[in-house]
């Protein structure tokens, strides 16, 4: 995982660890995910995007089911929490942006992903 | 005005031998960061190479493939070929060279199903290649007409990627990055007089 992406990203393999968060400290933007995405289906036979994945990259931040006020409202954080369990820890849940949510992307969370999948296939 | 950058702008090939300091360099990077390119996609990386010494070793690379290839062109064309070369590697007389590189984003493929005929498939594969190009393309443009704006020589060359097999192992380019082109930078010891230029009229056919 740190190889593919390092080498999706440009960065060198020892500058990815597994908390480096995608976007703060390696520079992912929306289109870099979405590609990290397919790659990482590609390298370890996985669909990533049947559920929380999708959640994540398809909703529609002009709908009031999914943001009030300027955050995300407690059923779009529920439904995203098993992809990010991080998001369990934020100082105030009712107060949590869609930037927020990308910023706590981690390298490890990919692997969470790919390993829960890979469990449940097996 | 823009216009008069554009037509007063020269590649230049030789330089004195001060580099220019960092914060030069980074104003060129940051004019070739604001290129526009498809879907936003920014598919450019940059490498600014520094060391004599390193420079140096990416010359005798590519100094290594032109006479692989001067061995096997024609022998009436052979020495031009050599001449031709020795452009190849001008990019050694540069203080500091920024090797621009680029990526394809290959969404567009990785979403297709199987069923969909090879043809259309090898387009989206060229569109998502030459997407990528063109956007880093836009970015090397942007980056020599700032260095032209700040007193520096600089120009694009993609001769030096007869050896780019080579030049990516020295800069440790990612497996999935290519070399775009190589930009020798520093302060210009020439003054090109500007090349003709075919008029913009003899290049275009307007459909109406």
């Amino acid at each position: 995982m740190r190889d593919l992406v390092a080498d999706r990203l440009a960065r060198k393999p020892g500058e990815v660890t597994a908390a480096s968060r995608l976007v703060d400290d390696l520079g992912a933007d929306s289109l870099d995910f979405v590609d990290l995405v397919f790659a990482i289906e590609k390298r370890f036979g996985v669909k990533l995007r049947d559920d929380e994945l999708d959640v994540l990259s398809q909703l529609d931040f002009s709908s009031p089911e999914v943001m009030r006020d300027g955050f995300l409202t407690p059923d779009v954080i529920e439904r995203l929490l098993p992809a990010l369990p991080a998001l369990s820890d934020v100082a105030d849940p009712a107060r949590v942006t869609p930037a927020d949510v990308f910023g706590l992307i981690t390298v490890d969370t990919l692997c969470a992903m790919v390993a829960r999948k890979q469990g449940a296939r097996a | 005005m823009i216009d008069k950058v554009m037509a007063a702008r020269r590649s230049v090939r030789r330089f004195t031998p001060e580099a220019p300091p960092r914060a030069l360099l980074e104003r060129l990077l940051e004019a070739a960061v604001t290129a526009p390119s498809a879907s936003n996609k920014q598919p450019w990386r940059f490498v600014v190479v520094t060391s004599p010494s390193r420079i140096a070793a990416l010359a005798a690379e590519v100094r290594e493939a032109v006479e692989l290839i001067a061995r096997h062109v024609e022998p009436r064309s052979e020495s031009a070929f050599r001449a031709y070369g020795t452009y190849f590697t001008r990019f050694e007389a540069a203080p500091v060279v920024i090797v621009a590189l680029y990526r394809s984003l290959t969404v567009l493929s990785d979403l297709v199903d199987a069923a969909l005929p090879e043809p259309a498939r090898a387009r989206i594969a060229a569109m998502e290649e030459r997407s990528g190009l063109i956007g880093v393309s836009m970015a090397l443009q942007n980056l020599l007409l700032m260095a032209h704006e700040l007193g520096l020589g600089a120009s694009g060359m993609t001769g030096p990627l007869v050896a780019a097999d080579r030049l990516r192992t020295l800069l440790e380019v990612p497996p999935s990055w290519e070399i775009a082109a190589l930009v020798p930078v520093g302060y210009p010891a020439e003054t090109p007089p500007a090349p003709p230029r075919k008029p913009a009229a003899r290049v275009t056919e307007w459909l109406s």
